[in-house]
């Protein structure tokens, strides 16, 4: 075993050992002050599913083209969190939502949580009609004409685009824009981002798609990793800044 | 039955999980193999896919929905011509029908994002009307300028400055971005691995 494996095995344990312990805290009470930053776009999540529920229309949802297998897997998850949380408030108001995925690996489980988080006396056809596959994962223009397709004739409320996403996200802005629509953007793609900031304020930058599932189900585990996630962050710019000064006096 | 509904797949998952992390530490091959699997999946998700599309446009296409009907009448021509490249048939029709269809439309499509990005520029323009919007718009003429064919005659003085922003400022940006998502896919993947996260159950 060399030291690169050692390496990612203590992180491993470090990381879990840690997310573990501040979970039993939060569980405990014991960090009762911790609280969420106030992310405009999580905020804007909930108004916009009051908005839907008032229109009468349902909301858009993509969870992006990233494929489950590969390294856009888990912005792909981030999405799917933002959809199940979607599915199961609309439930309430029976407004399902209206989904299209750009990979296929995404659809089953689009399908599957958004079946399981509807109401129960919702027929399986019902669902299977509102997550549609519109393209693969190499074809992203056709997959974002076609959500932008849906936005335009699709009576949808608003859109939410929330995955793995790159520069197409700017045809799904324009249909949503030309039609007066409320938005949300995330991607971990920087130049998505970029696009996502000019097309709406309520963006999510990159690591904040990552947190969707502490901001909207709250869950211990959740707002655990939420924390751990900010120490990490501390400890990388400690580590940059410190070998700056160490390269800095190394050359003084 | 709930252990059947529930434990099977996230057992299934962290197992696999697991096996796959051992695996790229100490067996690459084994690594390899469940990677290569996974890929069969997707395969067989995308043939998922395909059907997907075809029921939902198969079902508009009768209400009468004229896109629809083109979409659906498309595949059928498309799967058609696959089966008579393989019989031999016809050589190479669905690669042609793909460099001369969908290859100029996804160009075109992407040659549309100026412009897209230059109307939504002007609604935030419009719109939010605050520091980060002038930072923005001041950083976008700028860059636009320094790009432009004739800058090199216009405004030399400026190249120097934008080739620093962009080795220095730009960089340093994007790698705050990249390390924050590196930061993110981590504790995700890290509750996938030991199944906190179950995207795929309920």
């Amino acid at each position: 075993m060399g030291i690169p494996e050692l390496i990612v095995i203590a992180t491993f344990f470090s990381i879990f050992g840690a997310l573990a312990l501040v979970k039993r805290q939060i569980q405990n009470g014991q960090r009762s002050s911790f609280g969420l930053r106030s992310l405009v776009a999580y905020s804007a999540l909930r108004r916009q599913i009051g908005m839907a529920v008032e229109s009468g229309q349902p909301p858009l949802v993509t969870p992006g083209r990233g494929p489950l297998h590969t390294a856009a897997g888990p912005a792909s998850i981030a999405g799917l969190h933002v959809l199940q949380s979607l599915a199961r408030t609309s439930r309430n108001g029976q407004l399902a939502p209206q989904v299209t995925v750009g990979s296929a690996t995404l659809l089953a489980i689009a399908q599957d949580s958004f079946r399981r988080d509807t109401d129960d006396s919702t027929q399986p056809q019902d669902y299977r009609d509102n997550v549609q596959f519109i393209a693969d994962e190499s074809f992203p223009f056709a997959y974002a004409a076609g959500t932008a397709d849906t936005i335009e004739r699709g009576n949808v409320a608003n859109s939410i685009a929330v995955g793995h996403l790159g520069s197409e996200l700017a045809l799904i802005g324009e249909a949503a824009s030309r039609k007066d629509m409320s938005q949300i953007m995330g991607s971990d793609d920087p130049l998505a981002i970029a696009i996502a900031v000019a097309s709406t304020e309520n963006s999510l930058w990159g690591e904040e798609i990552f947190v969707a599932s502490a901001y909207l189900h709250k869950s211990a585990w959740n707002l655990a990793a939420v924390r751990i996630q900010d120490v990490l962050r501390w400890l990388v710019i400690v580590a940059l800044i410190g070998a700056a000064i160490i390269q800095l006096l190394g050359q003084s | 039955m709930i252990i059947l509904k529930r434990g099977i797949p996230v057992t299934l998952a962290v197992l696999t999980g697991l096996v796959a992390l051992i695996g790229l530490l100490f067996a690459p091959p084994l690594a390899e193999l469940l990677l290569n699997w996974a890929g069969y999946v997707a395969a067989a998700a995308l043939l998922m896919g395909v059907l997907n599309l075809l029921g939902i446009h198969a079902k508009r296409s009768v209400k009468g929905n004229f896109y629809s009907i083109i979409l659906v009448l498309s595949m059928l021509a498309i799967f058609g011509l696959a089966i008579t490249d393989a019989i031999g048939q016809t050589q190479e029709g669905v690669e042609t029908l793909f460099s001369l269809i969908q290859v100029p439309l996804e160009a075109a499509l992407a040659s549309l994002l100026a412009f897209f990005l230059l109307f939504a520029s002007v609604r935030m323009i419009r719109n939010r009307r605050n520091a980060g919007t002038i930072l923005f718009l001041l950083a976008t003429l700028f860059f636009l300028l320094t790009q432009a064919p004739w800058s090199e005659t216009l405004w030399s003085w400026l190249l120097p400055v934008r080739a620093w922003a962009e080795s220095v400022v730009v960089v340093a940006g994007m790698r705050g971005l990249l390390l924050g998502i590196a930061l993110g896919v981590t504790t995700l993947a890290i509750r996938l691995l030991v199944g906190i996260e179950r995207p795929y159950s309920s």
